[in-house]
């Protein structure tokens, strides 16, 4: 018996179970080395929460025309686990893998899901490099040759396999890594806080400047860029962005509050839906 | 010059055939014709019929003309078909014939034969493409500007390309007929632009015409659409559009005195890795072009046409008609695995109609759709090609597109 099918006949390789399975790969670096500075309490944490993960995916997805997927638990099982700090009770991260891969398959029927993905790496590395006492405890001693140190977080052990991750991140979702949107952030983030020293008069130190532009960056680069959380037309990506960059410029400028890069996030994050409405597929041209 | 559009896409030269030959398919011992969509039979059972002769028409009242002599062993509706839903149930008449053991290779003209077309007036040129069952020109608008259209984006289809290639005088015959017919003052030629040979060939072929030019197009999917097809060379969208077989047929049917009776496809087989361009008779199968033998194929789908656009078919017995330009088996195991949007935005970019499929496949659920203008969708497949999570959303923009065109 022939298999009937609607058109098209052909798909293009690049698949979302692939997607999730390279992007937990690109955890790797960080996950290295928590495993080296935590051996026997990082891999236990792991084996848990992958085994829930996928547990909770395979129970849940059974009867489902789409499931979670394995890449898909194996990526949130990963990320949950390095997001932890390494003082946690085996059983949260185990727990909230499985909450979050159950909610995914429960309504991946219905509507997509916002997947866990690197937003809340990025939110949690933000908040935390805004402290710098915590960020000293960290990231210990800044001239590790190889950037790997003991702090608090199992991500947290280093800046060398933090960047790598990122960069291994990107590479793998560099398809879908929404650039007009950041770029658009960063833009509007400059000006805003271009034009306001000049009216405020008010020059800023350095650092005052700098770092939260850093922040503000890699916020913008992890959160703002994220295929999911953004808008779908180009229109839409240059117009999150810059709400995005000026919310920021208000928080972390005006009101001296470096978490506000968290804020222009989720206002980008919070248009986004209406963003898609208005501006994606706006009435195409007459035939 | 080559012209695009926004989205679409464009495949290696490995996926397509133009390098591959005509080739004629060995001989057959029945054929199937079909005179569907409530044509009419011009034969009984039982009677004895001529190669090349009218043996039913089409619901146009184009006739149609058996490839090779034999005889009519049934008339009847085509059995070979799933379960029809009543609103499905259009005619499928189709006229089986054994065909003889003595068929002519070749045929004498059924008609005069008119090398010196321009010496024919309009209305005989229009009565003898009618006749010859090629085209219907004398109840149908003929527009001042025409395209002809050379290009093959879709995978792996590439007849209309090898034609040009194989072909080319006669199909400039054709053209300059078609030019007569229409009284055309512009016409334009449109060449892949990754074939600049071709593309010289062409215009030195062509370097005394005054109204017929070459135009080097981006040959990327789906600009044949008629939609697509006349703006991306500057023409008015009213342009009237010709395929290279079209072309062919006309000179044969003016210039040979010769009806419409073969049908160039692309043959595209997974299983047993055959692919060729082949020239078939009017009323083979798909079976017969295939070659297929008695195993079993379990896990494979044919398709007719492209492989973004073409529509499956159940059976080996579907007889190949003049709108089929390829004929594919497939191995349906590459059904890609469904997962949650999310949002990755590459249907919209991949949309030439500038839709958002995704969007509309979110709304349709909501019979909300009507607002993002489903029916400009041009159904070329792209935004499921394109989607990472696998989602059929080309059906889903049918769904949209038909109940828009129900609700008015």
């Amino acid at each position: 018996m022939f298999v009937l099918s609607h058109h098209p006949h052909i798909h293009h390789q690049a698949k979302a179970e692939r997607l999730a399975l390279h992007t937990a790969l690109a955890l790797g670096p960080m996950a290295l080395a928590a495993a080296f500075l935590w051996p026997a309490r990082f891999m236990l944490l792991l084996a848990l929460t992958i085994l829930a993960g996928i547990g909770a995916g395979l129970g849940m997805g059974r009867g489902k025309i789409t499931r979670a997927g394995a890449g898909w638990c194996l990526y949130e099982a990963l990320l949950l686990a390095l997001l932890m700090p390494e003082s946690v009770s085996w059983f949260i991260p185990a727990l909230m893998t499985a909450a979050v891969v159950f909610a995914r398959t429960l309504i991946a029927d219905r509507d997509f899901l916002p997947p866990v993905n690197m937003p809340a790496l990025a939110v949690g590395t933000s908040a935390l490099f805004s402290a710098p006492g915590i960020f000293a405890l960290s990231f210990g001693s800044p001239t590790s040759i190889w950037g790997v140190t003991r702090g608090n977080f199992f991500f947290l052990s280093g800046w060398l396999p933090m960047l790598a991750s990122l960069a291994l991140t990107r590479a793998a979702q560099a398809r879908y890594f929404k650039w007009r949107a950041f770029g658009s952030f960063l833009l509007s983030a400059g000006l805003a806080i271009v034009v306001w020293t000049m009216l405020s008069g008010i020059s800023l130190a350095p650092g005052w400047t700098l770092m939260p532009l850093y922040l503000a960056g890699f916020a913008a680069f992890a959160l703002i860029a994220d295929p999911r959380a953004t808008p779908l037309s180009a229109r839409g990506q240059t117009a999150a962005g810059s709400l995005a960059g000026i919310v920021f410029a208000l928080f972390a400028i005006r009101g001296m509050f470096y978490q506000g890069m968290v804020f222009s996030a989720l206002a980008a994050n919070l248009i986004t839906p209406m963003l898609d409405y208005v501006l994606a597929g706006a009435p195409a041209r007459e035939r | 010059m080559a012209k695009i559009f926004h989205g679409g896409r464009t495949w290696p030269a490995g996926d397509f055939l133009f390098h591959s030959a005509f080739k004629r398919l060995g001989s057959i011992t029945e054929l199937a014709i079909p005179v569907w969509n409530n044509g009419t039979a011009l034969v009984k059972q039982g009677q004895e019929v001529a190669a090349h002769s009218a043996v039913g028409a089409d619901a146009h009242g184009l006739p149609v003309f058996t490839p090779l002599a034999g005889k009519v062993s049934a008339v009847k509706d085509f059995a070979e078909l799933a379960v029809r839903p009543r609103r499905f149930n259009i005619g499928r008449l189709t006229i089986q014939i054994a065909v003889g053991e003595k068929a002519a290779a070749e045929p004498a003209p059924v008609f005069k034969p008119h090398p010196r077309y321009w010496e024919l007036t309009k209305d005989e040129l229009t009565n003898r493409l009618h006749a010859a069952g090629v085209i219907d020109l004398k109840n149908r608008p003929l527009p001042k500007t025409i395209v002809f259209d050379g290009l093959d984006p879709e995978p792996p289809l590439s007849t209309n390309l090898r034609l040009l290639m194989e072909r080319p005088a006669e199909l400039l015959d054709g053209m300059r007929i078609v030019m007569q017919i229409h009284g055309a003052v512009r016409a334009r030629l449109a060449v892949p632009d990754d074939q600049p040979a071709l593309f010289r060939q062409l215009k030195s072929m062509l370097a005394s015409s005054v109204n017929l030019h070459p135009i080097a197009v981006e040959n990327r999917y789906p600009a044949r659409h008629p939609a697509l097809l006349a703006a991306c060379i500057g023409l008015p969208g009213n342009s009237a559009i010709y395929g290279m077989e079209t072309a062919l047929r006309i000179k044969q049917a003016v210039m040979e005195g010769r009806p419409l009776t073969a049908k160039f496809v692309t043959v595209w087989d997974e299983w047993s890795q055959r692919r060729a361009n082949i020239e078939l008779p009017i009323g083979a199968t798909v079976e017969q072009a295939l070659g297929l033998k008695s195993e079993s194929y379990d896990g494979y789908k044919i398709a007719l046409g492209g492989m973004l656009s073409g529509a499956c078919a159940h059976s080996v017995k579907t007889p190949v008609g003049r709108d089929i330009d390829g004929i594919l088996l497939i191995d349906a195991a590459r059904e890609p695995r469904k997962a949650p949007c999310f949002n990755c935005g590459q249907c919209l970019e991949a949309c030439p109609a500038g839709l958002a499929p995704s969007q509309i496949f979110r709304m349709e659920r909501d019979s909300d759709a009507a607002r993002l203008v489903p029916g400009a969708c041009l159904g070329c497949g792209l935004c499921s090609y394109i989607c990472p999570a696998g989602l059929d959303l080309s059906h889903q923009m049918r769904i949209a597109r038909n109940r828009t065109a129900e609700a008015g």
